[in-house]
């Protein structure tokens, strides 16, 4: 698939402070990109350099093969941009609102109308039409916000946490909106801390932490990596004795690396290589152990997260 | 047995704070007073951090400054040595120096105060502080005086540090304490008025933008609309001698009216009380018109107090409002009337920065009011002018429209409610205004200024003086009014473009929709015309009243003078109804340019307008000064040039030329109280071209922010 952003030791400084240090990506188009990183870590400069908001110090981002900062004119009908605030015009209506941007992508006529009211029954806001845009509740303004960024059909949607503060609720249609439009063909990259909600919307992301890319590739595959071997939870019955005697029943095991007890668990971890911890239930039952727990340990984008990152910020 | 355990024994009475406090301070009355003045902590901040403030120590150094600069001016321009002068010649001078430093001063002041304490309307709502006070055991009192005080402290240190420089005056003489005194008193008292009704404002209301403008435009009306409407004789209490007073009601109500009446000038000097009628020599009337510079200190106090109160009385509780009171009034007064808030979708423009600009601001119901508002008042103020200088008053003795009858060759002279008829003999000579006419030409209502009847049994007329009869307002008059009414909206037009320029980059910097906008394919060129094409038609219709009010008046003035006869003079030069507008329009887009530039440059909206508006009220104020003073003072064609190329000095000869030009006009100027072909020409040539230089300025303006635009945010965003 061909590459729709690219940025080449990306890097941008304001004064002393480094906010961005070469910064190498790639996202594919089609690509629904998850940007993770502590508060200050660099998400926010790196999507604002992408929206042409910001010029890097230095180092180079491509959308479409356009430079940013040299053809940003080229850029601009390529791109939507969400940011982390909801930018409203107090005194418009809903339309008036739609209106008002579609006109600035030189959208005008009766097309503009029908364009306005075909996307906001797209993002479910056609009844709000005639409402004040003040009125609107914080989960519509999200909405209203991705409405406005479709008016131009762009290619690239750069997306700074639209789900913070949002209520559940909110939150679900705004993932369901966002799966939507992957699935429309848009290339997506979205900040957020939400990292579950991230998980099951993007196919890759980049873990930055004080500028710095710490990671940079599939979720399939910084979950296997933070994996590093099969770890399985085991509860028996009977108190801590027979908890312990059942620890070093399954340390003894050729096929455990090791086994400790963890509350009223015990973490077995399985030898390299191996993932089949079928043998675990007959060895423990043969023993004479009655079996509470058997459960392999989750790996999610959380523990990856927690594991290349150090929560230090800038 | 049990034994019970004997009662323990009373503890001895603790001393009740608030007995404690009446033994040890007369009811805590020193400590309350030392908090809410001297001790009060929002006081000692701004005081502390006044001292350390490099911005400060500028302006107070500028103020020096300025006034020692017009103390050398005066010197240096009164073209006699001094050494030379006499001691009564000196102490004119020295009087002469007093007037111009006071009204300075004054001036100052009121350019001032309003941007400090304006200050106070928003700033603590926007740094968030103003719940965290609330949230302390800070009175309301300590909380409303100390943020009016510290509002003040700036002001009043400047007042404070200009008194050396008065000092000067006392070397010559001729100028005494208690007039300095009074003089600074004037100011200090203006400073407290303005900054009692910003308090009072920022309590009532929930601060912003517009709260500030809305101040501005009061401060301006007090200041500048009174001293106008002062001119108006129904202001003037009429004294026992039949004339009017040369004070007014007005004069104990405005600072510059009550600096008048210190320096007597033009006559400007108050009634004794035995001048004024029996039922105006009681207290108070008889006291506040014979002492209007006292009245408006003691007036200016008890007003600034009085506003004050209530707002220390409801601070707390307007607080915890969840809507402002205009908020409320707006709410309820829609339920009463049934009003739909919701109002359909409009058209938005192609260009959708210009839409903005110009439909979303004038929509807002505010707004509109306020629009319609001004129109109504100005159209009304123009319409009382035109009626009031069309209107002929019926003269004690006159010939009536149709009172010379060539049928019965009689003329008939009605003296209060009787008529008489005349006969007119083959040798009667008529005359109008001094012009010999024939008797059958005369057809309106004449006065008779001298009648000639011979004697005997047929008497007839051998000679008629005639003239026209005096109208409701004289021409000189409407004309003054006329320019005053106009300079006024041309004050609020500037004010509410300025305003509105000023606040709308940093407005939506602040509430992050300029970021959204430079993601479009919009550019900063089509951007910035837009913005200011927007704020241009946004001004039209504020435009229109001005012109409006000026041709409906020339109009009426017109065919009034047609009516009557009057040789059809202009009251107003017609080529001011083409010339006004275009430098109305210029000047707007001057003030939304000027606006702009700030509203990008600086961080905040607040101090986006402070700026804005100290920028074009203190450009124009000054170039319009200067060219009135240069024309007033030299009266040749070559002054005329030069001061037709300040805007406002141009409005000004455009409509009431003859007084503007003065005394000193020469005669290819001036020539029977009326402009010559070639001080019109002049004047009209040089307020297109001053309309140009204003264009030259704009478009340069335009073309260096959209040069700078993308540089400027970079740099803002760093």
């Amino acid at each position: 698939m061909s590459i729709v952003i690219k940025t080449v030791n990306l890097t941008k400084r304001y004064g002393t402070l480094v906010a961005l240090s070469n910064l190498n990506l790639e996202i594919s188009a089609g690509d629904c990109f998850g940007f993770i990183g502590p508060n200050g870590a660099g998400k926010t400069t790196t999507i604002k350099i992408l929206a042409t908001l910001l010029q890097p110090t230095w180092g180079e981002a491509r959308i479409c093969d356009y430079v940013v900062g040299y053809q940003s004119r080229q850029i601009r009908p390529l791109i939507g941009y969400v940011p982390d605030y909801f930018g409203a015009y107090p005194d418009m209506l809903v339309q008036e609102y739609m209106e008002f941007f579609a006109a600035a992508y030189n959208i005008n006529g009766p097309q503009r109308t029908k364009l306005v009211a075909e996307i906001l029954e797209f993002t479910d806001l056609a009844y709000k039409m005639d409402s004040p845009v003040d009125g609107l509740s914080r989960g519509m303004k999200q909405r209203l916000s991705i409405a406005r960024t479709l008016l131009h059909d762009p290619k690239v949607l750069l997306l700074d946490e639209p789900a913070g503060n949002l209520d559940p609720r909110a939150r679900i249609e705004m993932r369901e909106l966002l799966k939507e439009l992957r699935r429309r063909g848009k290339t997506i990259i979205i900040s957020s801390h939400i990292l579950p909600e991230l998980a099951d919307m993007c196919n890759t992301v980049g873990i930055i932490e004080r500028g710095e890319l710490k990671y940079s590739g599939p979720v399939s595959e910084i979950l296997a990596r933070t994996r590093a071997g099969t770890v399985i939870h085991v509860g028996v019955g009977g108190g801590s004795e027979r908890l312990e005697k059942a620890s070093k029943l399954l340390a003894e095991l050729p096929e455990v690396a090791s086994a400790e007890i963890e509350a009223e668990h015990i973490n077995v971890r399985l030898a390299e290589g191996l993932s089949d911890w079928s043998f675990l239930a007959p060895r423990l039952l043969s023993g004479g152990f009655q079996l509470r727990l058997l459960k392999e340990q989750e790996v999610n984008l959380e523990t990856a997260f927690m594991r290349f990152t150090q929560g230090m910020v800038q | 047995m049990t034994t019970l355990s004997p009662t323990p024994p009373a503890p001895p009475p603790a001393p009740a704070p608030a007995r404690a406090a009446i033994a040890n301070n007369w009811l805590g009355l020193p400590a309350h007073f030392w908090r809410l003045l001297p001790g009060n902590p929002i006081l000692q901040r701004v005081v502390q951090a006044a001292g350390k403030r490099r911005r400060d120590l500028v302006a107070r150094w500028t103020y020096l400054a300025i006034l020692m600069l017009v103390v050398a001016i005066s010197v240096l321009s009164s073209g006699t040595n001094i050494a030379g002068m006499s001691l009564s010649e000196l102490s004119l001078e020295s009087g002469d120096i007093f007037r111009s430093l006071s009204y300075l001063q004054l001036g100052l002041v009121a350019l001032l105060a309003p941007i400090f304490t304006a200050g106070a309307i928003t700033q603590e709502r926007d740094s968030h502080t103003y719940d965290i006070l609330l949230t302390t055991p800070l009175t309301n009192g300590q909380i409303v005086l100390g943020t009016l005080l510290s509002r003040l402290y700036f002001v009043i240190a400047l007042l404070v540090s200009g008194i050396p420089v008065f000092a000067i005056t006392q070397v010559f003489g001729g100028v005494t304490l208690g007039a300095v005194a009074l003089s600074v008193t004037v100011s200090a008292v203006t400073a407290l008025v303005t900054g009692a009704v910003a308090i009072t404002i920022a309590t009532l209301r929930v601060g912003s933008g517009r709260t500030i403008f809305a101040f501005y435009l009061a401060i301006a009306f007090y200041l500048v609309g009174l001293t106008l409407l002062d001119q108006l004789p129904f202001f003037h209490p009429v004294l026992l001698s039949g004339q009017p007073a040369g004070t007014s009601w007005l004069t104990g109500l405005n600072p510059f009216l009550s600096l008048k009446v210190i320096f007597e000038e033009r006559g400007y000097v108050p009634p004794e009380l035995a001048e004024l009628p029996a039922s105006l020599r009681g207290w108070p009337a008889g006291w506040y018109l014979t002492h209007p510079t006292q009245a408006f200190l003691v007036g200016g106090t008890v007003f600034s107090l009085a506003v004050v109160l209530p707002s220390i009385a409801l601070l707390r509780r307007l607080a915890k409002m969840t809507l402002s009171p205009t908020q409320w009034v707006t709410a309820h007064g829609r339920r009463m009337l049934r009003v739909q808030a919701n109002r359909p979708p409009r058209t938005v423009w192609a260009n959708p920065i210009a839409w903005r600009e110009a439909k979303t601001r004038a929509s807002a119901a505010k707004a509109s009011l306020l629009r319609w508002s001004f129109a109504l008042l100005g159209v009304s103020a123009a319409t009382y002018i035109a009626i009031a200088h069309a209107r002929m008053i019926t003269p004690d003795q006159y010939v009536p429209a149709s009172g010379i009858s060539r049928l019965d060759n009689t003329v008939l002279i009605i003296k209060g409610s009787v008529g008489t008829t005349y006969q007119l003999a083959a040798t009667t000579t008529v005359r109008v205004d001094g012009n010999q006419v024939s008797p059958f030409s005369v057809s309106q209502m004449l006065r008779v200024e001298q009648i000639d009847v011979t004697a005997g049994r047929n008497p007839y007329v051998r000679g008629l003086d005639l003239v026209q009869p005096e109208r409701g307002m004289a021409a000189g008059l409407a004309r003054q009014l006329l320019l005053g009414l106009i300079l006024v909206e041309i004050l609020i037009l500037l004010l509410v473009v300025t305003n509105a320029a000023a606040s709308t980059v940093t407005r939506e910097k602040e509430d992050g929709t300029l970021d959204l906008l430079l993601t479009t394919p919009i550019t900063s060129r089509y951007y910035i015309w837009g913005k200011l094409h927007g704020l241009v038609v946004f001004a039209l219709p504020l435009i229109a009243v001005p012109t409006a009010s000026l041709i409906g008046v020339m109009l009426v003035g017109f065919f009034a003078s047609i009516g009557n006869g009057d040789q059809s003079r202009w009251l107003v030069q017609p080529e001011s109804a083409v010339l006004l507008p275009v430098l109305l329009t210029i000047l707007s887009a001057l003030a939304a340019m000027v606006g702009m530039n700030l509203s990008l440059r600086v961080d905040s909206t607040v101090k986006a307008i402070m700026a804005s508006v100290a920028i074009i009220g203190g450009v124009l104020g000054a170039a319009g000064w200067c060219g009135t003073s240069l024309v007033a003072s030299s009266g040749n064609a070559v002054s005329l040039v030069f001061a037709g190329l300040s805007p406002v000095t141009s409005v000004a000869l455009l409509l009431d030329g003859p007084r503007v030009l003065g005394t000193l006009a020469s005669g290819d100027l001036l020539s029977g109280g009326q402009l010559t072909t070639q001080a019109r020409l002049i004047i009209a040539v040089m307020g297109l071209l001053s309309a140009g230089v204003c264009c030259t300025i704009v478009w340069s303006m335009y073309k260096n922010m959209v040069y700078n635009f993308d540089m400027t945010l970079r740099r803002q965003s760093r």
